[in-house]
């Protein structure tokens, strides 16, 4: 393949200077040297519970420099919003459903004068049983969470999906072998350094607002918040600047920041700016979904896979938002084998908790964590090595997956070379140093799949791009700069595709005044279909251009080439002229200068049974770990660990590398320390020394393999790289403490007294 | 309240603040200095870092009142856009940013230690920031900036 | 309420505005402790009085028989001075303490008076058999560190008084420290269980021993019964006793992680005094 100027390159990222050197703006930076903005605060239950049963906000409205409290009868539209469906109330009005509804809203001349108002606001509550389990709430009879549900509900479940392949029963009477085991995970902060801000600021010409907060959507932020606001989506224009850190959690929790903000501004018609204390952060934005599994695994004694049956509890807390964990769990249940037999039940079901939201992965980690914990019990049982076991199963070109898709050589299927470049570099088969008796030491792998898009049977991606006459071009995309590097990356395609210095190119992003819909920035779905429209609308003004060049040339219009902003005719290089001329006079001649580029992966038809094509091309790797076990203290330490994944193609290696780093941390993370700890509803660890994150003496160094079977509908050959990285960490982690330890343990994280309570009773139950 | 007299990247400076006031709030919102960040107000994750007198500290659980006649250095006393400092260009050439939100604290932390030790090896590296969270990086290319940058600074000495 | 700081350039005029305030006021020093708690607002002091500045606050002295760390020495200034160095016990509980920020401006002696549980600086102390120096306008007076706690967060320190030395054994021949502590995650973490210890070698035999316990306890205490219990054996044999016999001074409260130390603190134990006696032999782990 023919090196590009800049797509495969390590270009610099354009942002990198003004963070090196903290000029970089966030959100909150933006209102620091303003006079005329209001600060908003809102007051929080001490209950995750409880009736409403009285409120007095009299002498927080008498306060010197309180311009606004508001309580739910004040509210300037619906007192509904949220992601999906409008369900979380802007204020509570009747009941709190966990810790982290509003109950009134203070804006005041400064962040002082709000504390103290909300100190001042008394509220008589009456405490109700708050659950949080489930696992309980799932049953028949449980108290229902919402009693008056903005859809008509009688039980607990937010959502279910089913996936049914074949004919899972007789698999199973047919399997030698069926393990059966359950599995636990936690629920996770995403912990992005960057509090949850949002700038609400009405517009008083046309009479809307705008939003100016981090976040994932901003064209899904319009919709959230719409009902709220009372206002058509039109008027709503949602701005992001870069964002300090996602993951996935902002794409809701923007939302609870901005509602108050945007209510507060509609009613006073000032501007007004709302930031989360860290405890707000942790106590009231959505989550990663703790789940419980029930995985069962029919093979036969060569370690062929006849069938799984999989049921699957996720805990969505007290609100909808995003909801496509039950769907995901399912999906991957089978993890990256050719499964012919399936059956698998996934349920969302309200607690009185933090929500569950987006975060990297939505589900697949879950997944993978129980089903590649399952392929290494079954190898055990069949004392094979754990990567051949996996090398007989895998999805290749021809098989199909448990969603019954089949997997196409043309979109990339790249797992085996993954698998075998990570075996050799873990150096899989040399013995491992275990002299000294209190440190066991052990290998693991996990593989993994995972789909780019949202799968979604409607996906795309719009974007504006337009030229300048000096050639220089402005690409409107709506996605965001989460650090992922989507500027540099986007600015890289354009470059490419229209022939220009990359210095030429300037992306508009996520503004809803300069782009279309793209899409949220999630699903590892940015760099294909992103990259895919930018392409397509460069190709369409180049196109164009081109007509007009071949005429200014008197040249074929298919004998011409543009390269470093200058148009011309391949056979013969004397005779060219500049992209900036040729804008020029297609600007004389009424041609547009400006393109939309569109991209939709081949429309998917869904199928009750979850049958059928869901993502158009799917990301693979694989990971390895080397564990170092203290069997006195529980203490484990991550040795070595390679990861490689098939991403088609690596638009900027150093921003794939970076992606990979980074979702493996968070995998350590997810593996050894991390869990929100709820008593009664109430999150009990809502600070950075008790919610352990990784620091740097925790990490080994994180060793990256790229892989690229090209994708035939990327851009370039692309595919996802910003999840699939965190999803196969933690099963490998698993698989290689059971190793050192001959222990299986599966609940994550495995803290200390998680791998000591294993030792001591030599098995660990969930 | 009360007037607080001391050295801000290399000027004198004077501030009237009250006396339970934090610096990074200080360096925020009287000085207008926005690469200081609060992300957790509570000492644990190092994004308010700045350099007293040289030495790597949290801002936002240091009294302001506490720094009189003390020399604080915050990023934007290090390098500008046109004159980088070389840790900062080892950090853009390693592709060590992402989000960006650490790095301000990253880059004074790791300009503190090589002021101190000019060779670092790994560990000294991870233990010097083992104040220092970060969620995007795994701390993978921000060792390696820091070591590209230790042997340029060593270089650039001879 | 309003909150006047000082800023005290000598020890009298500290020791008057201590004096004059009592209880209402909150000492800093590093802060690392105290400006969180005003911050969060669990205390708003009439005053706040600041210790950094004081004049040989910040020296590490020593005589014949002591060595003296000042009121305002800080963990990265002990880091520093060659005598330190020497106790491999308390380099270790510094290095793996908190955050190097923290280091940089935190005081063992801000920590004894914080009084927390789970306390490294004060755990390495005990097992060195610190003394408190304590001095107020009323005069002066030194009490054992073993004596210092009277609950959690709770000392014998008078509102009018101020640590203005920590006293430990200046270590000779044959004599070392040590310690380990167990922990969720590599740095930057609160420990759940700090073990410190001190022993003097003869001839191959403990003569004399010092095993602290800390995040074992409202307040860290020593292990005295064990110690009493493996005086006089030689090194295998007491580290075969501390892993099979758990300290009874240890009164685990039923929490998150009482199991867990049931199950570890032996082994943290072992190891801790392990490394006092291969310290001892002026050896280094």
């Amino acid at each position: 393949m023919s090196e590009h100027r800049y797509v495969g390159q390590r270009c610099k990222r354009p942002d990198g200077v003004a963070k090196v050197t903290g000029e970089a703006k966030y959100t909150s930076d933006l209102v620091l040297s303003r006079k005329d903005v209001l600060i908003a605060k809102a007051l929080f239950p001490p209950y995750s519970h409880a009736k409403i049963v009285r409120i007095d906000t009299s002498k927080a409205k008498a306060l010197d420099g309180v311009v606004i409290v508001m309580t739910a009868d004040d509210l300037p539209g619906t007192n509904g919003y949220g992601a999906n469906l409008h369900d979380k109330p802007v204020i509570a009005k009747d009941e709190v459903v966990y810790e982290g509804d509003p109950v009134a809203l203070v804006a005041a001349i400064d962040k002082e004068t709000a504390e103290k108002a909300l100190a001042l606001i008394e509220v008589e509550y009456e405490p109700l049983a708050a659950y949080d389990n489930p696992n309980e709430m799932l049953k028949p009879d449980a108290p229902l969470i919402h009693k008056n549900y903005v859809v008509p509900k009688d039980n607990n479940i937010s959502h279910s999906e089913m996936l049914k392949k074949g004919d899972v029963e007789s698999a199973f009477e047919k399997a030698d072998i069926i393990i059966d085991n359950w599995y636990q995970t936690p629920m996770l902060e995403h912990a992005y350094l960057e509090p949850d801000a949002a700038l609400a600021e009405p517009d008083l010409i046309q009479g809307g607002i705008t939003i100016y907060s981090p976040q994932h959507a901003v064209s899904l932020a319009r919709r959230a918040l719409c009902n709220a606001f009372h206002l058509p989506q039109s008027r709503i224009r949602v701005v992001s600047q870069i964002v300090g850190g996602a993951f996935g959690g902002k794409e809701d929790s923007s939302f609870d920041v901005g509602v108050i903000a945007g209510v507060l501004a509609i009613k006073t018609k000032r501007p007004v700016f709302y930031e989360f204390t860290r405890a707000e952060v942790f106590k009231n934005t959505g989550k990663r979904h703790a789940c419980t599994i029930h995985h069962r695994l029919a093979a036969d004694k060569e370690g062929h896979i006849l069938g799984i049956q999989v049921d699957t509890v996720v805990d969505k807390g007290a609100y909808k938002s995003i909801d496509a964990i039950p769907l995901r769990t399912a999906q991957y249940a089978g993890g990256p084998y050719a499964v012919e037999h399936a059956l698998c039940h996934s349920w969302s079901v309200f607690t009185n908790h933090q929500y569950g939201c987006a975060f990297r992965g939505l589900g697949a980690p879950q997944a993978h964590f129980a089903i590649e914990s399952q392929m290494d019990e079954l190898a055990v049982k069949l004392g094979m090595d754990p990567i051949e076991l996996r090398l007989k199963n895998i999805l290749r070109d021809g098989k199909s997956s448990a969603w019954g898709q089949v997997m196409l050589e043309e979109r990339g299927i790249g797992l085996e070379e993954c698998i075998r470049r990570v075996r050799d570099e873990i150096q899989w088969d040399t013995p491992l140093d275990n002299a000294n008796p209190c440190i066991r030491r052990g290998r693991g792998i996990a593989c993994f799949v995972f789909g780019t898009g949202t799968g979604f049977p409607v996906d795309g991606a719009h974007c504006f791009v337009q030229a300048q006459l000096d050639g220089s071009i402005n690409v409107g995309i709506s996605s965001n700069e989460l650090g992922q590097g989507l500027v540099v990356a986007m600015q890289q395609i354009a470059a490419d595709a229209m022939g220009i210095p990359i210095e030429k190119v300037f992306i508009d992003f996520s503004d809803t005044g300069s782009a279309p819909e793209a899409g949220p920035t999630v699903a590892s779905r940015t760099t294909t279909f992103a990259g895919n429209a930018v392409l397509d609308g460069c190709q369409k003004l180049r196109e164009s251009f081109l007509s007009v060049a071949a005429g200014m040339l008197k040249s074929d219009v298919y004998n011409l080439e543009i390269e470093d902003g200058l148009v011309f005719q391949r056979d013969c290089k004397e005779n060219a002229i500049t992209l900036a001329s040729v804008i020029a006079k297609a600007y004389a001649s009424q041609v547009p200068l400006a393109a939309v580029g569109s991209w939709y992966p081949p429309l998917t038809h869904p199928n009750a049974m979850n049958q059928g094509d869901k993502m158009h091309a799917y990301t693979f790797g694989a990971q390895a770990v080397t564990v170092a076990v203290d069997i006195k203290t529980g203490e484990i330490t991550v040795e070595d660990t390679v990861l490689a994944c098939d991403l088609g193609k690596a638009i900027n290696p150093d921003a794939v590398e970076g992606q990979m780093q980074g979702g493996m941390a968070q995998g350590i993370g997810w593996s050894l320390m991390e869990e929100e700890l709820i008593s009664n509803g109430k999150l009990l660890n809502y600070t950075y020394h008790d919610y352990l994150i990784p620091t740097t003496m925790d990490m080994p160094r994180l060793r990256t393999i790229i892989v690229e079977h090209p994708n035939c509908l990327g851009p370039y050959g692309a595919k996802g790289i910003g999840e699939p990285p965190v999803v196969g960490t933690a099963p490998a982690i698993r698989n290689a403490v059971r190793d050192a330890i001959g222990i299986s343990i599966n609940e994550i994280p495995l803290t200390p007294m998680r791998v000591m309570e294993a030792i001591q009773k030599k098995r660990y139950i969930i | 309240m009360m007037q607080v007299n001391f050295r801000l990247n290399n000027q004198g400076v004077s501030c009237d603040v009250d006396e339970k006031e934090v610096l990074v709030d200080t360096i925020r919102n009287y000085f207008g200095l926005t690469g200081t960040k609060k992300a957790c107000g509570t000492g644990d994750c190092g994004a308010c870092t700045v350099l007293l007198d040289g030495t790597a500290v949290r801002s936002c659980i240091l009294l302001t009142a506490m720094v009189e006649g003390h020399e604080i250095t915050t990023i934007e006393g290090i390098g500008t856009a046109d004159n980088l400092h070389p840790v900062q260009q080892a950090f853009i050439d390693a592709g060590a940013v992402q989000c960006g939100y650490c790095i301000p604290g990253m880059v004074l932390t790791s300009i503190a230690l090589l002021n101190v030790n000019s060779n670092p090896g790994e560990e000294e590296i991870r233990r010097a920031l083992s104040g220092n969270l970060c969620r995007c990086s795994g701390y993978e290319k921000i060792i390696q900036a820091v070591q590209l940058a230790a042997v340029r600074m060593s270089e650039s000495l001879k | 309420m309003s909150t006047r700081f000082y800023n005290p350039k000598t020890l009298n005029e500290t020791l008057v505005l201590l004096e004059r305030y009592g209880p209402d006021a909150l000492i800093v020093n590093g802060g690392t402790d105290a400006v969180l708690f005003l911050t969060e607002k669990k205390v708003d002091p009439e005053a706040i009085i600041y210790i950094a500045n004081l004049p040989n606050f910040h020296e590490i002295l020593s005589d014949e028989s002591s060595v003296y760390l000042g009121g305002g020495v800080t963990y990265s200034e002990m880091l520093a001075n060659p005598i330190i160095q020497k106790y491999q016990g308390m380099v270790d509980a510094v290095m793996q303490l908190a955050s190097p920020p923290v280091r940089a401006i935190a005081t063992p002696a801000g920590n004894i008076c914080r009084a927390a549980p789970s306390a490294d600086g004060t755990t390495i102390l005990l097992a060195l058999r610190a003394k408190v120096h304590l001095v107020s306008t009323r005069g002066a007076r030194v009490v054992e560190l073993k004596d210092f706690f009277k609950s959690i967060y709770e000392t014998v320190c008078e509102p009018n008084e101020l640590v203005v030395n920590i006293e430990i054994p200046l270590l000779k021949e044959g004599e070392g420290t040590g310690y380990y502590r167990l922990s969720r995650r590599k740095a930057q973490d609160i420990a759940m269980v700090l073990i410190g210890s001190y022993v003097r070698m003869e001839g191959g035999y403990i003569k004399d021993i010092s095993i602290s316990l800390g995040a074992l306890n409202a307040y860290v205490r020593l292990a005295g019964e064990l110690e009493r219990a493996i005086i006089g054996k030689t090194m295998e044999e007491a580290l075969a006793y501390t892993e099979s016999v758990f300290p009874v001074e240890a009164k685990l409260r039923d929490d998150f992680f009482k199991e867990y130390k049931k199950d570890a603190v032996c082994t943290a134990v072992t190891r801790s005094v392990e490394r006092a006696i291969i310290n001892a032999k002026g050896e280094y782990v």
